[in-house]
C-alpha cells in the first residue's frame, strides 16, 4: 500500500520502477537463457565425454585384446618367450581396467551388452583358450594349440567380439551424432524462444510505455488544452478528474486551483472591468462631449481666426487701398479661392484683386458700370455661387471637363445698400450653403471695416481740409489749450519757428515760449506778453511785435484770440504774422524819405542860402548873377531829383506803365548823340551800328531815359573829355548797345553796388560831379522791364563800358511793319480762345487784350472750329476738355492740322490735363497746364509770333490810336 | 582874425558858406572830403571847424572821431542835411560841439559863429 502510495506520488519514480522492472526481467530472462544454454551445452559435453570415454574404452579393449592376441601369437612365434606372455598378462590387466571403467561408465543397455560380451570374451579367451593353449604350447603339443584354435573356434569368437566392439563404437558414434543433432536442435529452439521472449518483452515495454505515456499525455493534453483555452481568454473551469497524486495530479490540481483562481480573478477583473467599462463609457461620453465642445471651439477659433485675419488686415491700416487688398487676400485664403476681386461701388471704383489680370479688373469694373453684372446682387443682396466650365487658364494640365465656381458676395453697408461687391473663383470645388453663410458673415465684418475707413476718410478729409486751410494761410497759426500746451500748428508757423509739427505739438507752454523767446531779440518781452495775455486775464495788449534773429531775421507780429465754445474758453489761437516785408518796406520808406529829404535839402540849402544872402546883402552885380545862376541850377537839380524820385517810387511800387511798341532804336540814339555832341564839344562821339536787327519792343521815352542816363554819365565821369563810343551789335539772340567812355572808371569794389539806389562811388575826384545816385538804378529797372539788362565793365582811370541788352527782334523793321500792316487787317493780331469755362475765358481775354491782341472766345468745339476756319486767326488758345457732347480739343487740333492753310497757325493748349507730349505731338506750339499766370499766355503768344518765320501771316500789335 | 575850416563836398554850399563868412572877415580853409579835412586839421590850427555830415572818404562823423582821438580839442560844428534828432545825437556823441541842420540860413550861421568865437576883430 505504501509503495503504491509512494509510486502514485511520483511519475519519475514510477517510471524508474518500470524501467528497473524491465531491466530485471530482461536480466533474469537473459540469465535463464544463458544458464539453460550453458546446461545443455554442458550436458552435451558430458554425454559426449562419456561416449568418447566409452569409445576410448572400447577402442582400448579392442586394442588391448588385439595386443594380447598379437603378443600371444608373438609368444608362440618366438618359442615361448616369456616377455611376450608377460605383455599378454599386462594386456589382460589393461582389459580388466578397461572393463572396470566400462562397468563404471555403463549406463545403457548397449553398455551392459558390450560389458557382458566383453566379459564373455574375456572369460573365453583368458580363462579358457589362453591357459589351455599355453599349457599345450608349453607342453609342446603345438597341434593341440592349433586344434584349440581351430576346434574351439577361437578365431571366430575373436572375430565376433571384434565385430561387437566395432558395432558398439559405431553405436556410440551414432549416439554422438544424435547428441550433436539434439544439441544443435536445442540451441536453435532456445534461441528462437529467446527471440520470441525478447520480442514479447520489447512489445510489452512498448505497450507499457504507451500506456504510461497515455496516462501522462492525456491529462497533460487536457491541461494544455485548458491552458490554451485560458490563454485564449476563454473562461474554462478545469476540474481534476484524474484524481492522481503524482506530478500530473499535482499539476492538475495546481492548474485547477490556478484556473479557479484565474476564474475568480477573472470574475473579479471582469466585474472590475465592467465597472471600468461603465466608467469608461462615462468618460467616453464626457470625452465626446469635450470633443464636441472642442470641435465647436475649434471651428469657432477658426472662424475667429479668419475674422481676426480679416480684422487684422483691415485694422492695421487706415489706407483703403491696403485694406482692400488685404480683404481680397484674406478672403481668398479663407475661401480657398484662386482669384478674387473687391470693387467698392463708389465713384472712384476703388478696388483690389488677387490673381486677376489688369485687363480682367478693368473688364469687371466696366461690366459693373455698363453691363448688369451685379444686378442679382443688387436685387437679392445675398451672395450666390455660379458654376461654369473652367477655361483654359484655369484648367492647367487637366484635359477632362472641369468646373470653376464663382462666388459673388455683396458687402452691405449698415444702411442696407451695397457698398462693395466681391467675386471669388475656386477651381473644382463647389461652394456649400454653410460656407456661403460664413462668407456672408465675414462680408459683414468687411462692411464694418469699410464703413470705419469711410468714416476715417471722411474725417481725415475734413481734417486735411482744415489743415490745408490752415497751411494755406500765410500766417503762422498756433492753437493752444487753456494750459498753454500746443494743440495744433500750421506749416507756416513751423517754417517760421523752424520746428517739426510732431515734436512741437503737445509742447507745454513754458517750453515753447522759452524756445521761441530764445530765437527772438526781444525775447523777454515776448515771454511777458504771452504770460500776461495767455495765462493771465489781461487781454488789453492783444498784439506784439517780435524780432526773430534765427533761423532767419524776421519781424513778426503776434496776436492772440481766445477760442470759446458755448461761452467757455477752451484755448487760444495765436497768429504769428510775418511782417518782415511790411517792416522792411516801412524801413525802406523811412530810409527813402530820410535820403530824399537829405538829397533835397542840399540843393534847397543852396537856393535858400543864396536867396537869403541876396535879400539881405548889398551885392555886386557879378555876385548877384553868380548867385542867381547857382540858384537856377540848384532849382533845376531839385526838379530832376524830384523826377527821379518819382520814377523810382513808381517803379518800385510797380506802377510804372510802359507803352511798348516795336521801334527802331537807331533814330533815337542818333538824336541823343547829336544833342550831346552839341553841348559837350570836349567829348568826341562815335556811333557804330554793326547789325541790321535794330528793332526793339519798348517804351520809347523810357529807352531814351536809359540812354540819356548812360551818355550823360559817360560825359560826366570823363571830366577831361575823351572818346565816347556807342556801339549797336548783335550777340546770339540778343541786341546789345554799349556806351564806352575814357573817364575816371569805377573801383572794382564798387561795381557790385553800382546799380543800387542812392549809391555813389566814393571817389574824391567825383566831388564835383553832381547826381542823385538814382540814375543807374532807374536804368536797371527799366531794362529789366524790357526783358533786358544792364551791365558794366570798368577799369579805374581807364574808363567804363555800360552795356544794355534787348531781346533780338528778327524779321521786322520799320518799313516792313508798315508794309504788313497796310496789307493786313490794320495790324491787328487775332487770337481765338476756345474755352468752355466762361470766367477763365474772360480772364484770358482781358489779359490778351491788354497785350494788344484782338480776341474772340468760343465755348463749344464745333462753333469754334467753324469760326477758326472762317476767321483764320493768328493764334489759337485751345482748351482740351470742352462741353461734354461736343468734340474735344484734341479733335479740333487734328482737324485744323489737316487743313493746309491753317497748319501754320500756332496753337497754344491751355488745359488742366498734364498731357504735354500728346499736345506737342499733335502739332501744338506750346502747352500750358492750368492754372497758370495769364501773362504767361500773352508772353508765349508774342514770343511765338516773333520767333516764327516772318511770312506775313503773323502780325505785330500796332500802336494804339 | 579867427581861422575856420570848412569841410563840405557840395561845391555850391562851400561857395555859400565861404562867401558869407569871408564877408564877415573870417579866414576860411576849404576841404572837399573827409580825408582832406582830417589832414588840414592835423596840419593847421583852427578856431572852429565846420564839417558836413555826408562826405566822401571819411564822413563828418568819422573825421570828428579821428580828430578827437588825436586829442585835438578844436570846436567843431556839424552841418547836416540829416535833420533827425538821432543824427544830431550821434554827432554830439562823436565829439561835435555844435550842430546845425541843412538847409540853414547863412545869417544865422554867422550869428552862431559869432556866439562861439566872439565878435570878429
Amino acid at each position: 500500500m505504501n509503495l503504491n502510495k509512494y509510486l502514485k506520488t511520483s511519475l519519475a519514480k514510477r517510471f524508474s520502477l518500470v524501467t528497473i522492472a524491465i531491466v530485471i526481467i530482461f536480466s533474469v530472462f537473459i540469465t535463464v537463457f544463458l544458464i539453460y544454454q550453458n546446461r545443455i551445452t554442458v550436458h552435451y559435453e558430458q554425454l559426449n565425454e562419456q561416449l568418447e570415454e566409452k569409445e576410448k574404452l572400447a577402442n582400448d579393449l579392442r586394442y588391448s585384446f588385439n595386443l594380447a592376441i598379437s603378443e600371444m601369437r608373438a609368444y608362440y612365434a618366438f618359442n615361448g618367450e616369456e616377455s611376450y606372455f608377460e605383455n599378454v598378462l599386462e594386456e589382460k590387466k589393461n582389459v580388466e581396467n578397461n572393463m572396470h571403467a566400462l562397468e563404471e561408465a555403463a549406463d545403457s543397455e548397449n553398455d551392459e551388452v558390450l560389458l557382458q560380451e566383453t566379459q564373455e570374451f574375456y572369460n573365453y579367451y583368458f580363462n579358457d583358450v589362453l591357459p589351455k593353449a599355453k599349457a599345450y604350447y608349453d607342453a609342446g603339443q603345438y597341434d593341440e594349440v592349433t586344434r584349440i584354435a581351430v576346434t574351439q573356434n577361437a578365431s571366430t569368437v575373436i572375430r565376433t567380439y571384434q565385430n561387437t566392439l566395432k558395432n558398439y563404437t559405431d553405436g556410440l558414434q551414432e549416439q554422438l551424432n544424435i547428441q550433436q543433432d539434439e544439441l544443435t536442435k536445442r540451441i536453435f529452439y532456445s534461441q528462437i524462444i529467446f527471440v520470441i521472449v525478447f520480442i514479447i518483452i520489447l512489445s510489452s515495454m512498448v505497450i507499457f510505455t504507451r500506456v504510461v505515456l497515455r496516462k501522462i499525455g492525456e491529462p497533460l493534453n487536457k491541461l494544455t488544452i485548458a491552458a490554451g483555452e485560458i490563454a485564449d481568454g476563454q473562461s474554462v473551469l478545469f476540474t481534476d478528474t484524474t484524481n492522481r497524486s503524482d506530478e500530473l495530479g499535482l499539476l492538475s490540481k495546481a492548474f485547477e486551483k490556478m484556473s479557479r483562481s484565474i476564474q475568480d480573478k477573472e470574475q473579479y477583473l471582469s466585474t472590475q472591468n465592467e465597472e471600468l467599462l461603465a466608467h469608461q463609457d462615462e468618460l467616453q461620453a464626457q470625452r465626446n462631449d469635450l470633443e464636441n465642445a472642442l470641435q465647436t471651439t475649434k471651428s469657432r477659433e477658426l472662424d475667429l481666426k479668419k475674422r481676426n485675419d480679416l480684422i487684422n488686415g483691415i485694422s492695421n491700416t487706415l489706407d483703403k487701398k491696403e485694406v482692400l487688398s488685404s480683404i481680397v487676400k484674406t478672403m481668398c485664403d479663407v475661401i480657398g479661392a484662386d482669384k478674387g476681386i473687391i470693387v467698392v461701388l463708389n465713384r472712384a471704383r476703388e478696388h483690389a484683386s488677387f490673381g486677376v489680370s489688369e485687363q480682367g479688373i478693368k473688364q469687371f469694373i466696366r461690366y459693373i458700370d455698363e453691363a448688369d453684372l451685379i444686378g442679382r446682387l443688387m436685387e437679392t443682396k445675398r451672395p450666390y455661387p455660379i458654376i461654369r466650365e473652367s477655361n483654359i487658364g484655369e484648367k492647367g494640365y487637366h484635359t477632362e471637363l472641369s468646373y470653376t465656381y464663382d462666388l459673388y458676395l455683396p458687402v452691405l453697408a449698415p444702411s442696407g445698400s451695397i457698398e462693395a461687391v466681391m467675386m471669388f473663383s475656386r477651381y473644382h470645388q463647389a461652394f456649400n450653403d454653410g460656407e456661403i453663410a460664413e462668407y456672408e458673415s465675414l462680408s459683414k465684418q468687411i462692411a464694418i471695416s469699410l464703413d470705419k475707413i469711410n468714416l476715417f476718410e471722411q474725417s481725415e478729409e475734413e481734417r486735411l481740409l482744415t489743415q490745408d486751410i490752415l497751411d494755406t494761410i500765410q500766417e503762422g497759426i498756433q492753437l493752444i489749450d487753456v494750459t498753454g500746451t500746443v494743440i495744433q500748428v500750421n506749416h507756416k508757423l513751423c517754417d517760421m519757428l523752424n520746428c517739426h509739427p510732431p515734436t512741437f505739438i503737445q509742447q507745454p507752454f513754458e517750453r515753447w515760449v522759452t524756445d521761441l523767446a530764445g530765437s527772438v531779440e526781444n525775447g523777454a518781452e515776448l515771454k511777458r506778453f504771452f504770460k500776461t495775455t495767455l495765462m493771465g486775464h489781461n487781454t488789453d495788449q492783444a498784439s506784439f511785435i517780435y524780432y526773430q534773429h534765427s533761423p532767419v531775421q524776421r519781424v513778426v507780429q503776434v496776436y492772440c484770440e481766445p477760442l470759446t465754445r458755448s461761452g467757455e474758453k477752451f484755448g487760444t489761437v495765436i497768429v504769428h504774422r510775418d511782417i518782415t516785408k511790411e517792416h522792411e518796406v516801412d524801413q525802406m520808406k523811412s530810409e527813402f524819405v530820410s535820403t530824399v529829404s537829405h538829397e533835397l535839402r542840399t540843393p534847397l540849402a543852396s537856393v535858400l542860402g543864396f536867396t537869403e544872402l541876396m535879400l539881405n546883402k548889398e551885392l555886386k552885380p557879378e555876385r548877384q548873377k553868380k548867385y542867381l545862376t547857382t540858384i537856377y541850377q540848384e532849382a533845376k537839380r531839385l526838379t530832376s531829383l524830384i523826377n527821379d524820385f518819382l520814377d523810382v517810387q513808381r517803379m518800385e511800387a510797380g506802377k510804372q506803365t510802359y507803352n511798348k511798341k516795336y521801334d527802331d532804336i537807331l533814330p533815337l540814339l542818333s538824336e541823343l548823340i547829336e544833342s550831346y555832341e552839341l553841348n559837350h564839344p570836349s567829348h568826341k562821339f562815335h556811333f557804330k551800328v554793326e547789325t541790321e536787327h535794330t528793332v526793339v519792343l519798348g517804351d520809347k521815352d523810357k529807352i531814351a531815359q536809359v540812354f540819356t542816363n548812360l551818355i550823360s554819365n559817360a560825359v560826366k565821369y570823363s571830366p577831361s573829355g575823351g572818346d565816347i563810343e556807342i556801339t549797336v551789335y548783335e550777340e546770339g539772340e540778343i541786341l546789345k548797345i554799349a556806351v564806352k567812355d575814357e573817364g575816371l572808371g569805377i573801383p572794382a569794389e564798387a561795381l557790385d553796388q553800382l546799380f543800387t539806389k542812392f549809391f555813389r562811388v566814393d571817389n574824391s575826384d567825383r566831388r564835383k560831379i553832381g547826381g542823385t545816385g538814382l540814375g543807374l538804378s532807374i536804368v536797371k529797372k527799366i531794362m529789366e522791364d524790357h526783358n533786358g539788362e544792364v551791365s558794366v565793365q570798368s577799369e579805374l582811370k581807364e574808363g567804363s563800358t555800360f552795356t544794355v541788352t534787348f531781346p533780338l527782334v528778327i524779321g521786322i523793321n520799320e518799313s516792313k511793319r508798315e508794309h504788313d500792316s497796310s496789307q493786313n487787317r490794320n495790324g491787328e493780331v487775332n487770337v481765338i480762345i476756345v474755352e468752355d469755362d466762361q470766367s477763365l475765358a474772360d480772364l484770358l481775354k482781358t489779359e490778351l487784350e491788354e497785350s494788344q491782341f484782338h480776341v474772340k472766345v468760343f465755348g463749344e468745339g464745333e462753333v469754334a472750329l467753324s469760326a477758326i476756319k472762317a476767321d483764320r486767326p493768328d493764334a489759337i488758345v485751345m482748351d482740351i476738355m470742352l462741353e461734354e457732347n461736343g468734340i474735344n480739343g484734341w479733335e479740333i487740333i487734328k482737324q485744323l492740322k489737316a487743313i493746309e492753310e491753317l497748319q501754320s497757325v500756332p496753337i497754344f493748349i491751355s488745359s488742366a490735363l498734364d498731357e504735354k507730349e500728346k499736345g506737342l505731338a499733335l502739332g501744338a506750339n506750346d502747352y500750358l497746364i492750368k492754372p497758370y499766370q495769364p501773362s504767361m499766355l500773352s508772353k508765349l503768344i508774342l514770343q511765338t509770333l516773333l520767333k516764327k518765320d516772318w511770312s506775313g501771316q503773323i502780325l505785330i500789335p500796332s500802336e494804339e490810336g | 582874425m579867427a581861422n575856420i575850416l570848412l569841410a563840405e563836398d557840395e561845391e555850391v554850399l562851400r561857395m555859400l558858406v565861404v562867401d558869407t563868412l569871408e564877408d564877415e572877415g573870417y579866414t576860411i580853409d576849404e576841404a572837399c572830403d573827409g580825408e582832406e579835412a582830417y589832414e588840414l586839421i592835423k596840419k593847421n590850427s583852427y578856431d572852429l571847424i565846420l564839417i558836413d555830415y555826408m562826405m566822401p572818404i571819411y564822413s563828418g562823423l568819422e573825421v570828428i572821431e579821428l580828430v578827437r582821438k588825436e586829442n585835438i580839442q578844436t570846436k567843431i560844428m556839424m552841418l547836416s542835411a540829416k535833420s533827425q534828432t538821432s543824427d544830431q545825437q550821434k554827432a554830439l556823441d562823436a565829439g561835435a560841439d555844435y550842430y546845425m541842420s541843412k538847409p540853414f540860413s547863412p545869417l544865422q550861421l554867422v550869428d552862431r559863429i559869432e556866439e562861439i568865437l566872439g565878435e570878429p576883430k
